[in-house]
């Protein structure tokens, strides 16, 4: 029925670029196998088993690693395109539901706690994992009656929160960092048939599943209240293909680890070349899934020049990102809905706004009172006094004044993005300037042996605009439409944790620098910076507030503001560049803490403030609140260990969020 | 003081070391009381003290360090200052004191360091310059400014002098190859230690072969995949134990066809050696050193051999 609707179009592109890419893969393939044993032995190791050490590597080591990078590749891809149709969001993926995230974090906990766990089944422990992680997911989601929004939402918060824990994890173990990231950032080595087996027959049920479900998730397509008058169950439907993508990430993350951008690109490449329904998305993502996994995977075993293999998760990610970035730019993207905030979760209208925003703005005032003032030390808990302040403050001064500037201007840049995109996923690090900004550092800690802060300073800066410049040049033609901004933005992020993931499993002691610095630590705050962060904090927020006619109008959707006299273009172009110099400055300060961007805004619209001015004022008291308070935990809860601020700060808001998604009436 | 320092391991090895192969960190601590107040973030820099006889004041991830550094022990009233990348400011600039020791990974953070104390930057691992010589260095650098120039000086002739008895002990083992490394637990892999590292110069000394054959990165070690210990098929591997990580990765390993296959598996040449500090000083090099020599005194010869 859904398939007369659309026009039929014909697939031969997609059977063209299969094939080459498949020619592509064979050649390559062929020079790995020959690499491993020469061809005229192959058929010999295969029909003797494990003679030489040569035949075993070929029989047992590069053959599996074949298979597995075609079954990862399409169970990816399948995830992807189930989790897009039941979410209705082309940036749906296994990672986006927090899948990936959960199944690794159950990993590296046991792994640290309890080992015992691990032996007797890792497979099952990530399981467990991916499902919990789902199930609550869907139960958080289940009150807005499973709509995309809460799902995304709930999903993303749940990725940020087993992100951080994992990272915690790590931060405070980091003896064992190489090995954790090893894990994180995906291999598709194989010493066996093993692990394939187990993924071949997960798969095969996947599969299954999949055909199964294609019916009532094709009527999914149609609005929803026409789909339920057809009979349909819609919240059932989009809860059996929720857990069948779970149930694929989790054997994936647990055979091979977090292999990302897969379950994005796929669908996106078929769907461009003519893939239009779910049938045919269901059988063509999952065939370029593998493609390209196998390419990027016999890809990364022929870059001998580098000195460690690339782990295929990060090899998928740089060769996703540009794939994506050339497909936003030749088409405009049809899959992308706007969700407009009249579909978000919206509280009702606080009764006294101004109220909640000087509570608000009180709160931020006394975070940071006590954050200064109170802390640990080595004889325990205490207050400053006259003969230790001088000690201690200068050290932790600038951390507080660091973390509060820091995160109000992520929660404004974040609630700018927002309400201009009408996006709830949006957040600065879903425009890519933070991760501008992060890859300017990781690209330095590869070029520099010892850096400094100066040098680390503007090669963050140098990021960030080489970010803005990317995002607004791509854009420009397109006069900066919103899905294509989010797309770029997510093409951006993803390469550059590719870049970063290749450092982090380099064996590099520097690494943990990295690290800490990425989860949002203030550790390296100094006077002079975090008071030249508020006052820019303070000059740039205050600009903001004169677009607060645009704010109120932009969400109304671009027609509408056109006709009320706001132009679309300029308006644009100004708050972009209001979000960039806010986020990158941040950046600098603290990290990319995307996080806060994402919660902030959230926190003052549950909170009932809705005018776009308030909203501004009290973003900025969360945000700045928000990282406050983080710092401060993250400074003495383990003390004399720290925990970075962006981490806690994800720990304590994540649940908060969800909380309050659960709470809400649909 | 100085009892409980020398108790346990350090008299142990001291007997057990027959070919000279041995850390008495001993002179030690007679000089306490006018003891400089220096603080040690990383463990290179803590150990080189320890090595001359002056306890640090403060040292990161105690813990670990007790775990990893066993026969250098630190003194039981030693400050713990957190995370090695990130040790905790506040704590440092209350303990105020007189000089700082970083390593030269932890340089960008020298600006912070200074403002507490004058701080001094030891370079171990920074190609390309000999990791062991640089080593040696620290350990004089470190030193010279307490006026324990000669207790470096004798340290680093008893190291000297160790790895040539351990070269002499292991003599009949000359030129065979042998790959340090740690194992990971997913049983498909380990970080393996090669040129720029110290384990790989100590291989050297040692009159033995690094059996790794694939370019390291600049901190002097390569994630390499277990298939990878085909190409040198009459190599030793040794592998650092770290534990429960450790069982798994073994447990992971027993069911492997490849792994079983590996020459070097079936020939028995692969055991188990306790954890070292791998970017560490002089005494880490000495202890890499000695639980090698010990482990392939046992070891079956290469098949070669």
């Amino acid at each position: 029925m859904a398939e007369r609707a659309l026009p039929s179009r014909s697939v031969a592109p997609l059977a063209l670029l299969a094939g080459a890419l498949a020619c592509l893969a064979l050649a390559l393939t062929a020079a790995t196998l020959e690499a491993a044993l020469p061809a005229r032995l192959w058929w010999a190791a295969l029909t003797s088993h494990g003679a030489t050490v040569p035949a075993l590597i070929f029989a047992d080591v590069a053959l599996p690693r074949v298979v597995v990078s075609w079954i990862v590749g399409a169970g990816l891809a399948l995830a992807g395109v189930l989790l897009q149709q039941a979410l209705r969001n082309p940036l749906a993926d296994t990672t986006t539901l927090g899948i990936s995230a959960g199944a690794y974090l159950a990993l590296a906990a046991a792994s640290l706690f309890a080992p015992a766990l691990l032996a007797a089944g890792q497979e099952a422990v990530a399981l467990a994992a991916s499902l919990a992680v789902a199930a609550i997911v869907l139960a958080v989601a289940r009150r807005g009656d499973l709509s995309p929004v809460a799902l995304i939402l709930a999903g993303l918060t749940l990725s940020l929160l087993c992100g951080s824990a994992a990272a915690v994890l790590t931060v405070l173990n980091h003896d064992y960092l190489s090995t954790l990231f090893v894990w994180q950032s995906g291999s598709l080595v194989q010493n066996g048939w093993g692990p394939t087996r187990r993924l071949a027959v997960a798969l095969a049920f996947a599969g299954a599943a999949a055909a199964a479900l294609s019916r009532p998730l094709m009527l999914l397509e149609l609005a929803e209240s026409q789909g339920r008058a057809l009979g349909l169950r819609v919240g059932a439907a989009r809860a059996a293909a929720v857990a069948v993508a779970a149930a694929i990430g989790a054997a994936c993350v647990s055979a091979v680890g977090v292999v990302g951008f897969i379950g994005i690109v796929a669908p996106q490449i078929a769907q461009r070349l003519g893939a239009r329904t779910l049938r045919q998305k269901l059988t063509w993502a999952p065939a370029f899934g593998a493609l390209l996994l196998w390419i990027a995977d016999q890809g990364v075993q022929h870059l001998a020049f580098l000195r460690t293999e690339i782990p295929v998760g990060s090899a998928t990610a740089l060769l996703g990102a540009p794939v994506l970035l050339l497909i936003v730019l030749q088409h405009k993207p049809r899959g992308v809905r706007n969700v407009r905030p009249a579909t978000a979760p919206v509280r009702p209208r606080a009764r006294h706004p101004r109220r909640a925003v000087v509570a608000l703005c009180a709160l931020f005032a006394l975070s940071a009172l006590v954050a200064m003032g109170l802390g640990r030390t080595m004889t325990g808990w205490g207050w400053l006094s006259a003969d230790t302040a001088g000690l201690v403050l200068p050290w932790r001064a600038p951390r507080v004044i660091a973390a509060g500037s820091a995160g109000a201007m992520l929660a404004v840049a974040g609630l700018l993005l927002q309400r201009m995109t009408g996006n709830p996923m949006a957040s600065p690090e879903v425009l890519g300037v933070s991760s501008g900004a992060a890859l300017g550092i990781v690209i330095l800690l590869f070029i520099v042996a010892d850096f400094s802060q100066p040098l680390m300073i503007a090669a963050a800066a140098g990021g960030a605009l080489a970010a803005l410049l990317l995002i607004v040049g791509l854009n420009g033609r397109a006069g900066l439409a919103v899905d294509r901004l989010l797309l770029v933005g997510v093409a951006l992020a993803t390469g550059f944790s590719a870049f970063a993931a290749v450092l982090l499993t380099s064996g590099d002691p520097r690494s943990a620098i990295l690290l800490a610095w990425l989860s949002g630590s203030t550790y390296r705050a100094t006077l002079a910076g975090a008071v030249a962060a508020a006052l820019f904090a303070v000059v740039v927020i205050a600009a903001a507030g004169a677009t607060a006619r645009w704010l109120a109008i932009l969400p109304l959707g671009p027609a509408t503001a056109a006709a009320i006299g706001v132009p679309a273009r300029a308006s644009r172009l100004v708050l972009l560049s209001a979000i960039a110099a806010l986020t990158a400055a941040a950046t600098m300060v603290v990290g990319p803490l995307s996080f806060i961007g994402l919660l902030g805004p959230h926190l003052v619209r549950l909170a009932g403030i809705e005018r776009p001015l308030d909203q501004l004022m009290a973003a900025a008291a969360a945000g700045g609140a928000l990282l406050v308070a983080a710092d401060w935990l993250g400074r003495n809860l383990f003390f004399p260990w720290e925990v970075p601020a962006g981490l806690c700060a994800a720990l304590i808001g994540g649940p908060v969020c969800l909380a309050l998604l659960r709470g809400r009436p649909a | 003081m100085s009892g409980a320092v020398r108790a346990g391991p350090t008299r142990r090895h001291c007997i057990a070391g027959l070919a000279g192969l041995t850390v008495c960190g001993g002179r030690a601590f007679a000089a306490a009381s006018i003891a400089p107040r220096i603080a040690a973030p990383d463990w290179a820099a803590a150990e080189s003290l320890l090595a001359v006889g002056v306890p640090p004041l403060a040292v990161a991830d105690v813990d670990v360090y007790r775990e990893w550094l066993p026969e250098i022990s630190l003194p039981a009233g030693v400050v713990d200052l957190g995370s090695r990348a990130e040790p905790n400011l506040e704590l440092l600039a209350a303990l105020r004191p007189d000089r700082i020791l970083i390593s030269n990974w932890q340089r960008s953070l020298i600006d912070r360091f200074e403002r507490i104390a004058p701080t001094q930057v030891l370079s171990i691992v920074a190609p390309p310059a000999s990791p062991l010589d640089n080593a040696g260095a620290a350990l004089a650098d470190v030193a010279a400014p307490l006026g324990k120039a000669e207790d470096a000086q004798r340290y680093r002739t008893a190291f000297a002098a160790a790895l040539a008895a351990g070269a002499g002990a292991l003599a009949d083992r000359k030129g065979m190859p042998v790959i340090v490394g740690v194992l990971h637990e997913n049983g498909r892999q380990l970080y393996a230690y090669g040129p720029g590292s110290w384990v790989h110069e100590i291989l050297l000394r040692l009159g033995l072969r690094n059996g790794l054959a694939v370019p390291t990165s600049r901190f002097g070690n390569a994630l390499i995949a277990v298939a990878q210990l085909a190409a040198t098929p009459e190599a030793t591997l040794l592998y650092l134990d770290q534990g429960s990580r450790t069982r798994r990765a073994e447990s992971a390993l027993r069911d492997n066809t490849l792994w079983r296959g590996l020459p070097l598996v079936r020939a028995g040449r692969v055991r188990a050696i306790p954890a070292f500090y791998a970017l560490g000083g002089l005494p880490s090099a000495w202890r890499c050193a000695r639980l090698i020599r010990d482990a392939l005194a046992e070891a079956p010869r290469s098949a070669d051999g």
